[in-house]
């Protein structure tokens, strides 16, 4: 991962806000990891992370004209990159076994014997992380991989601070819940 | 986040692990943790879940070049979107008071969160403390709160803020700040003319922004001029750092120096006249080969007035000195008798020819 002063962020990101394609390329290295990263264990789904990171840039990009300097960028592109995985996996019709619960998502494609293969090697933390509903996952994904404070969480996916609390509260719990099932 | 909880609850035990807690917070982990047992438990458990989670196996980065290509050919084309990629709808906003910024406009002459406004013809009387007008809940915290208070043509204000520090805002200023600062960083926003007081507070650097300049203190006086996308900084006492967003580059400016910026550009500190450059603050006009045109801009926004120029090559003529006149009559007059010219009252447009 390349570190960059926020000086260094600031000014990228003025050139990017005037178009400038160069600078672009520098935000997108910067923060391709994080972004892929951060899909990747939402979506359990490397096709998909790939993709939609490619989606994230594109859109931050096209709505360039909106970024505000004085906020956190990271905020911004993960409030997109959320919201185009979310549309992915609500859209994406399951298959074999869904559950009627419209919180809990797994994710299953269509090819489920050329995926069990691939399925199985996901590790037990990844499949832990996949049984959490939506905002759950979201919220522990943010704090743990991406380290946004509580506060950037609640302006990144647009809800109260308390919510986020209550969130992490959840996700913790069932987290363990479920790891310790595994060990047993 | 610097309330304190009211019982250890898993979010608050993460923010422990991550080191995210004021000094009393951890005192009060602390003391819970040495209660009981159990506790000690409940932590271990969640630290080594915060662990684990870690561990987790990743499918290895897709090469970043071939990524950019992709990514960079789209930019420019017109695209069709897939379906998974189906415009992307924001939630709508919903106000939610703890994490969005609160912007209340007021007119100084109505609403006064400081000092008395006087119009420039009287002597400034500050002695009375207006009421600050609550218009929000009351259960906002105070530093999401930011007032915008505007001095109009005509008006001084002297404004104090939650830290201690003074702002005297010249005519036709406008600043933006917060009911109360962070705890470990004052900002303001400032358009037109205002002097400073910085109460010190090493641990808070204050910082003023004026369009693409930031200028950064700990405790100094000093005068900013934003006007016309033109920035002046002027330092009566101490230090101060003067900061471009613009080009990244950051100036020390001493006392009894002066830098401009012009469209986000630095230039260099030199020195100047304290007594010219802070002329407004006793209430006196100083010029130093000034055109009349920028003369008669000041005037406008000192009085209220409009000028018209019935003579352009008025423009251009130039005047040196500093005018102590209280009334716009005493001022015109004196400039009438340095240039030679008539300048006139009619109403509330002075006419210069």
């Amino acid at each position: 991962m390349i570190k960059i002063e926020e000086s260094e962020l600031l000014s990228i990101l003025f050139e990017v806000k005037q178009g400038n394609k160069e600078a672009f390329k520098k935000f997108f290295s910067v923060f391709q990891p994080s972004v892929y990263y951060f899909i990747y264990r939402y979506t359990c789904d490397k096709e998909a992370a790939e993709d939609l990171c490619q989606e994230t840039f594109i859109k931050f990009w096209l709505f360039k004209d909106k970024l505000d300097l004085n906020s956190s960028p990271k905020a911004y592109l993960f409030r997109i990159a959320r919201n185009l995985a979310y549309n992915y996996i609500t859209r994406k019709p399951p298959v074999s076994s869904y559950d009627e619960d419209e919180n809990l998502l797994i994710s299953i494609s269509k090819n489920p014997e050329e995926d069990y293969e691939t399925y199985a090697l996901v590790d037990d933390l990844q499949k832990a992380l996949n049984i959490l509903p939506e905002r759950c996952r979201t919220t522990f994904i943010l704090s743990r991989y991406e380290g946004l404070e509580y506060s950037e969480i609640a302006v990144t996916m647009n809800v109260s601070l308390q919510t986020v609390k209550n969130q992490m509260n959840k996700a913790i719990s069932m987290l363990k819940k479920e790891l310790s099932a595994k060990i047993n | 986040m610097k309330f304190m909880p009211k019982k250890v609850d898993a979010q608050f035990l993460v923010r422990i692990i991550r080191d995210e807690v004021s000094p009393e917070e951890r005192e009060y982990f602390e003391q819970w943790l040495s209660e009981s047992d159990a506790n000690k438990e409940e932590y271990a458990e969640t630290l080594l879940l915060w662990e684990q989670m870690g561990k987790a196996n990743l499918p290895q980065l897709p090469d970043t070049s071939l990524q950019w290509q992709k990514i960079s050919g789209r930019l420019t084309e017109k695209e069709n979107k897939k379906f998974f990629l189906a415009p992307v709808r924001f939630r709508k906003e919903k106000i939610h008071i703890e994490n969005i910024e609160i912007w209340i406009t007021r007119i100084a002459a109505v609403i006064l969160l400081a000092v008395v406004a006087v119009l420039l013809k009287n002597n400034m009387s500050p002695n009375e403390k207006p009421e600050p007008v609550v218009v929000t809940k009351s259960n906002i915290p105070s530093k999401i709160i930011k007032y915008e208070l505007v001095a109009g043509k005509g008006e001084r204000i002297t404004l104090p803020l939650s830290d201690g520090s003074i702002v005297y805002l010249n005519s036709d200023t406008k600043i933006r700040y917060p009911k109360q600062f962070e705890s470990d960083y004052r900002e303001v926003e400032v358009t037109g003319e205002a002097y400073f007081i910085v109460a010190p507070d090493k641990k808070r650097p204050f910082t003023v922004k004026t369009g693409q300049i930031t200028t950064l203190v700990t405790g100094t006086e000093f005068n900013v001029v934003n006007r016309q996308n033109k920035v002046e900084v002027v330092v009566a006492t101490g230090r101060i750092k003067v900061f471009s967003k613009n080009t990244g580059k950051v100036v020390e400016v001493q006392k009894g120096e002066k830098i401009l910026a012009d469209a986000g550009k630095l230039k260099s500190a030199f020195k100047v006249n304290l007594e010219y450059e802070l002329a407004w603050r006793d209430n006196k006009l100083a010029f130093n080969n000034t055109r009349l045109f920028e003369i008669m801009n000041e005037i406008e926004r000192n009085y209220n007035v409009d000028v018209v120029f019935k003579n352009d090559t008025l423009k251009s003529r130039t005047l040196t000195g500093v005018l102590d006149g209280k009334s716009l009559d005493q001022v015109l007059s004196l400039i009438n008798l340095t240039l030679d010219i008539n300048i006139h009252q009619q109403g509330l447009t002075v006419i210069v020819e």
